[in-house]
């Protein structure tokens, strides 16, 4: 069989035995190549060798503050959704070290000479590549570009996901976001029972799979893929309607659905350390007992924090309700303004890990009500 | 989203200086009153020192090693920098080991950051500086330019208010100013019998003298109640939101638009502020603990 | 202290009578003493008869409520062409509430209360011009004694909390 030329754009079909050349290629190219794993009965990401460590054969059940990993039925990679861990701690690590410095005679500076990573990332969903392509508008702006994060982002592959199952808790429908991966990666997959429909999405992604025995991806199978991700469409576990958004959150910040929400929220800052697109962070600086040596490390922080507002002569936010508000107002808000889209990729992650079964979507609804009356 | 144009804006710099500090050492500490002082610092590096320039109204990150960072408003003339001052009163952490402080000391900077007070834009226009406690610090370096170019602009008045006589900063350089031509009003909000000045706060200053709406502006940094009032009155004499320019403070860590903590709404203000001209921030300045 | 008559076309001028008719403005001249005072001269005392509604015409007034062991406190100066002794016209306040104390040289207008209250009864529509005046005059004062009262530059209170 002469070999077919593969080019960015095309759709292959790759049986999944393949599959494990790609992650050996991706470490032989020095990536480490990480995927979701099932650790104490959640997904976690981790180390992936290959295939065989990824959930086969499991899907989750999720819903305000319910989160289970049980077993699919069949032997499938992929049907089960995110975990509470999102990429972002890759690019943007919850803690690391900004600078070192050293006292003698004067104060030098030691920079961490640690190269950045090179993370394969396998398995991202549409959701994930959207909440990456938000952080990127975060932190490589034109004005600033945040060296740390710029290191490790532009040394990254992307192997993408589409998601056939979506989770009780997701809504990417409703925000734009998915089911399926409009661009922003390497490689996509769709995973059917017995191939992976994979779509070549760049320069990078098809030299990885150049010379592999791929077989182009009949008619059937492509429309068994499409089928499969138009109904996964329809089965959201949330829908929120965001024709209004950022003026209704902008309009009713003194609506008394802040209050509302302020007698159930614990402050206790879930969501935002499960946001995959909360990007606050804080800087901590760490002396020695001799006071010779000092370092500054960056660490994640959340608006939820009471330090977060507080400056000499008290706290712009001191209370539950104003830092609920604040969180809000800026995700489906004020983000709008700063960045050009809005923050939130409608995966369902903070309605999940919500110790209160807050739920982002009946928060929106119920702003919507309340200001209609 | 546009506050000040673009021209304001802090000009870009490398990623990796933004992140560490710069060191600089103490040239000259000036007490000036119970709990402040003023720090002069110059850069270790000379080249550094002859590169740096800021704006009236922006502030560095001052970095005290072992103890962490305050953002400070430079408070010192944009165009005499072999020294730069920053005018810090002592409350928290950082601040107290500043003000254990000696000669030659090492500090660390980071910056300048922020927008600055845009007096160059003004030119022609009448200036109604409205400064409380130690919010007359950040707006020193305006004056400085006007003392330098007064003929550019119209009557120039600077209103400032303190809790008590013994608060009020830069005493001394009020006759310079005076004689230069800026109407200096200075109130107290409370004094025994040997204070023979005014006693009231700043804001109701305004009522003392007429201004003409259509070509004055206001620039006004202090507490945000007052902040708040002051503007109130130069709302009530029809001054343009567009031509009252305010500075604001919040949480700072990073300085530049990175961390978050800063925010009010929409605006971070270590980069699309500290200057605001009321205009853009009036949807969010009076909604309460926003 | 010596008091010299006003006249009408010198109260004209004066912001507080701005809206006043020609024949009103003339009643209040008729009642109406221009007093020069010295620095530090006491001009009402608290507790004082609130016998004239003053205004300013130069130099300043400072006013003084005196605190056992604390002593004189300034609580406020009165600038040209403000209005001094508001209490003269309120039935709220049977005396003076501050004492008044200038604190420069400078010289005052004086209105009869008596014979102002007399004015005020025998014609509404000069009652009401300056009850008016005065209205707004104690509404400025109660604003900025709240915003006194706030204590805006008060010292902040001490330590972040970690995090």
């Amino acid at each position: 069989m002469a070999e077919i030329q593969w080019n960015v754009g095309s759709t292959a079909a790759l049986p999944k035995p393949q599959f494990d050349a790609i992650l050996a290629r991706l470490r032989e190219k020095g990536f480490q190549t990480v995927g979701p794993r099932l650790r104490d009965d959640a997904v976690v990401y981790g180390p992936v060798a290959n295939l065989a460590d990824f959930p086969q054969g499991f899907t989750s059940e999720e819903n305000a503050a319910l989160y289970r990993v049980v077993k699919s039925g069949n032997s499938r990679y992929f049907d089960i959704t995110p975990g509470a861990q999102s990429w972002k701690q890759y690019f943007f690590p919850p803690r690391v070290s900004l600078f070192k410095a050293r006292k003698n005679g004067g104060w030098k500076m030691e920079n961490s000479s640690e190269a950045a990573p090179r993370i394969a990332m396998i398995g991202v969903r549409p959701c994930e590549i959207a909440a990456i392509k938000i952080q990127d508008l975060a932190f490589l702006r034109d004005d600033f570009t945040d060296p740390l994060y710029r290191d490790r982002r532009k040394n990254a592959f992307i192997v993408a996901v589409n998601c056939l199952h979506p989770g009780g808790t997701c809504f990417c429908a409703s925000m734009g976001t998915g089911p399926k991966a409009s661009g922003d990666f390497d490689l996509a997959l769709t995973e059917l029972d017995d191939v992976f429909m994979l779509e070549i999405g760049s320069e990078a992604g098809r030299e990885i799979i150049e010379g592999l025995p791929l077989q182009s991806a009949d008619a059937s199978l492509k429309q068994k893929a499409e089928k499969g991700l138009a109904e996964a469409k329809k089965k959201m576990g949330r829908t929120m309607d965001t024709g209004d958004l950022p003026g209704l959150i902008l309009k009713n910040l003194n609506s008394p659905e802040w209050e509302a929400v302020a007698k159930r929220c614990m402050s206790c800052s879930s969501c935002t350390l499960v946001c995959p697109t909360c990007f606050c962070w804080d800087t901590q600086d760490h002396t020695s007992l001799d006071g010779n040596e000092t370092e500054r490390e960056r660490v994640w922080d959340s608006c939820f924090n009471p330090g977060y507002s507080y400056q000499a002569g008290g706290n712009t936010r001191p209370n539950t309700r104003s830092r609920y508000r604040q969180w809000l107002s800026h995700k489906l808000g004020t983000w709008k303004e700063q960045y050009g889209v809005l923050g939130c990729v409608g995966c369902g992650r903070c309605i999940t890990w919500c110790p209160v079964k807050i739920d982002i979507t009946e928060e929106i609804a119920a702003l919507r009500k309340e200001a209609r009356s | 989203m546009t506050t000040l144009a673009a021209a304001n804006r802090p000009a870009a710099v490398s990623a990796e200086e933004l992140l560490a500090p710069r060191w600089a050492e103490v040239a000259e500490f000036q007490p000036e009153i119970e709990n402040l002082a003023t720090i002069w610092l110059r850069f270790k590096d000379p080249a550094l020192g002859k590169a740096y320039t800021f704006q009236p109204g922006q502030f560095n990150m001052l970095y005290l090693p072992g103890y962490g960072e305050a953002a400070i408003s430079i408070c010192s003339d944009a165009e005499k920098r072999d020294v730069i001052g920053h005018t810090v009163r002592f409350v928290g952490n950082v601040t107290r080991a500043v003000s254990r402080l000696k000669i030659g000391d090492p500090v660390g900077v980071r910056g300048p950051f922020g927008t600055h007070w845009p007096i160059e834009q003004l030119e022609g226009k009448d200036i109604i500086l409205a400064a409380g406690g130690i919010g007359l610090p950040p707006l020193r370096p305006v004056i400085y330019h006007i003392l330098r170019n007064r003929a550019k602009y119209g009557k120039v008045i600077l209103l400032y208010g303190a809790r008590t006589p013994a608060d009020l900063l830069y005493t001394t350089q009020f006759e310079e100013w005076r004689k230069a031509d800026i109407d200096v009003q200075i109130t107290v909000d409370r004094a025994d019998d040997t204070w023979k000045g005014q006693v009231g706060v700043v804001s109701m200053l305004f009522y003392h003298f007429r201004l003409d709406p259509a070509k004055t502006a206001v620039m006004t940094c202090g507490p945000e109640i007052m902040i708040r009032f002051v503007v109130f009155e130069a709302l009530a004499r029809r001054v343009p939101t567009e031509r009252i320019y305010v500075s604001l403070e919040r949480n700072m860590k990073c300085g530049q638009g990175s961390c978050g903590h800063c925010q009010l709404g929409p605006f971070f203000v270590c980069k699309d502020g500290p200057v605001f001209p009321f205009s853009a921030i009036e949807p969010y300045f009076n909604v309460e603990e926003f | 202290m010596g008091s010299v008559p006003v006249t009408a076309s010198m109260l004209c001028s004066l912001p507080i009578f701005s809206d006043l008719t020609d024949k009103h403005v003339g009643v209040i001249a008729a009642i109406t003493a221009i007093q020069p005072f010295q620095d530090g001269q006491e001009i009402f005392h608290e507790g004082d008869a609130r016998d004239f509604l003053y205004i300013v015409m130069e130099g300043r007034v400072a006013l003084e409520m005196h605190i056992p062991n604390r002593g004189r406190l300034r609580i406020l100066t009165v600038e040209p062409q403000e209005v001094l002794g508001w209490s003269s016209v309120s039935d709220v306040a049977s005396k003076r509430t501050v004492t008044a104390r200038a604190v420069s040289a400078g010289n005052l207008m004086a209105i009869d209360a008596a014979k102002l209250h007399e004015a005020c009864e025998k014609d509404p529509v000069l009652g009401y011009a300056v009850m008016h005046h005065v209205a707004n005059v104690i509404a400025g004062r109660l604003l900025a004694t709240r915003l006194q009262l706030l204590d805006m530059f008060s010292q902040p209170s001490s330590e972040a909390p970690h995090g």
